[in-house]
């Protein structure tokens, strides 16, 4: 019979791999695990930012299809590389960014936990059909499954699906699944549910084929049976569509914030 | 003592790295260059010119960060980062006894395949969304050419870095001596 050596690199994973895999379950690696998040996150955010910094120029190199395109991306781009030089600029345009999200948040008496963002994570391992992003504010900052979660400009831009003791993610509300109670600016007040569509857009259906929307219209939060207050801005109405036979007509809503560009935000607490 | 302690801290300090930057930056950064999988190939890097021992080690480090880092269940990555590497060596003893620059990329495009195969498996098995099995969305297949694309070139990009550094995978050839 082949005997086991006492060293088998194997051997050793397999235990150490459960005895670390039995004391996050009882709960005992916990203080270990907040300690190291709370060491790493200044940096991840950092990496994040760099990273956010490299995704903005690089879309705003797709889209360079007129002479207006070209001069925003070299603009985009003196910036970009004027922020990578001076960490002062980036600490006062972050700074500007709490500010506006401070007075959005104080004219609208909305108590609210800033936070940065730290990473990007995939619905379903590195699936494009949406992101969730993952910030540096956990369960002992207040945050809460349900809750939402706005822009510096005050849009909301999804809401805390997983928290930890010290980080949450957030579902994007153009992911699919990000589901939020929803009314539009309209005359008759409309109803109903939004949803994610691709990571590109916000649907919301099932609206009675009675309701009259048009495109433009405001599309803002219910709220009704959560944590999210109402009238917070989902975005605009770009596109409806009722077939005379259907019971039914839905909503195509654009964000009115870019959603891959998003570095910090703030968490709303009820 | 001293010597393996600071070996120890730097390779404990690499892979906190490697894995800091694969979940902040990386992820932040557009198709396709977040699919490239920086921890993985380290991995399978360490693997094929190194030893399974050190291999292990590296799996456990990043593997243990990632799982603190992400929201997947804890001990996803550790699970997937030591199969990998089992099946590698099995690979590596079995298969592809050579050390070419062919064997390291048929060996990345495999585990690369074996990897997000196993990964979204594990994700499909521990979700609540049965709707599409992921073998039938086209993002799985996307992410799958994506990675293989970034396996293959950071093979070709290592083993070359590699070829520079050390004499290990040079090739040797025994000369004939002529007999008059």
């Amino acid at each position: 019979m082949k005997r086991i050596k006492r060293n088998n690199p194997i051997l050793i994973f397999l235990v150490v791999f459960g005895l670390l895999v039995f004391l996050h379950s009882i709960g005992a690696l916990r203080p270990v695990e907040n300690v190291l998040l709370g060491i790493v996150k200044p940096i991840s955010s950092r990496f994040y930012s760099l990273g956010n910094v490299f995704s903005h120029y690089n879309q705003d190199r797709e889209n360079q299809t007129s002479l207006s395109n070209q001069v925003e991306a070299l603009t985009s781009e003196v910036a970009v590389l004027t922020v990578a030089n001076s960490a002062q600029k980036e600490l006062v345009e972050e700074n500007s960014k709490l500010r506006k999200q401070l007075k959005f948040l104080s004219d609208n008496n909305f108590k609210a936990v800033a936070a940065e963002v730290i990473a990007r994570e995939s619905i379903s391992e590195g699936s494009d059909s949406g992101q969730d992003l993952v910030i540096n504010k956990g369960a002992r900052d207040g945050v809460n499954i349900g809750q939402g979660v706005v822009s510096e400009e005050g849009v909301i831009v999804g809401k805390v699906i997983e928290i930890k003791d010290t980080s949450a993610k957030i579902c994007l509300t153009t992911s699919p699944e990000c589901k939020l109670a929803a009314a539009i600016q309209n005359q008759a007040r409309t109803q109903g549910i939004t949803d994610g569509d691709l990571g590109l857009t916000i649907i919301m259906n099932f609206i009675p084929q009675l309701e009259k929307i048009s495109a433009g219209d405001t599309v803002i939060t219910s709220g009704l049976g959560g944590n999210i207050p109402r009238g917070l801005v989902i975005g605009k109405v770009i596109e409806v569509r009722n077939e005379s036979n259907e019971v039914w007509q839905d909503a195509t809503i654009e964000p009115l914030v870019n959603l891959n560009n998003i570095t910090v935000l703030s968490v709303i607490i009820p | 003592m001293l010597k393996r302690f600071w070996q120890i801290s730097i390779i404990i300090f690499i892979l906190s790295a490697l894995a800091l930057l694969q979940f902040s930056l990386l992820s932040a950064l557009p198709d396709p260059f977040r699919q490239f999988n920086l921890v993985l190939t380290v991995l399978i890097f360490t693997v094929f010119f190194l030893d399974l021992r050190l291999a292990l080690i590296s799996a456990m480090i990043a593997g243990f960060w990632l799982d603190v880092l992400s929201f997947h269940f804890f001990g996803f990555y550790l699970i997937i980062f030591f199969c990998i590497l089992l099946l590698a060596e099995w690979i590596l003893k079995n298969w592809l006894t050579n050390r070419s620059l062919y064997t390291l990329l048929a060996l990345m495009i495999g585990l690369t395949f074996f990897y997000n195969i196993l990964s979204f498996a594990m994700l499909y098995m521990f979700s609540t969304d049965f709707t599409t099995f992921f073998l039938f969305k086209s993002s799985f297949w996307l992410v799958l050419v994506y990675q293989c694309f970034w396996s293959s070139l950071s093979a070709i990009f290592l083993f070359n870095l590699a070829a520079v550094v050390t004499k290990r995978i040079k090739p040797f050839f025994l000369e004939k001596k002529r007999f008059m």
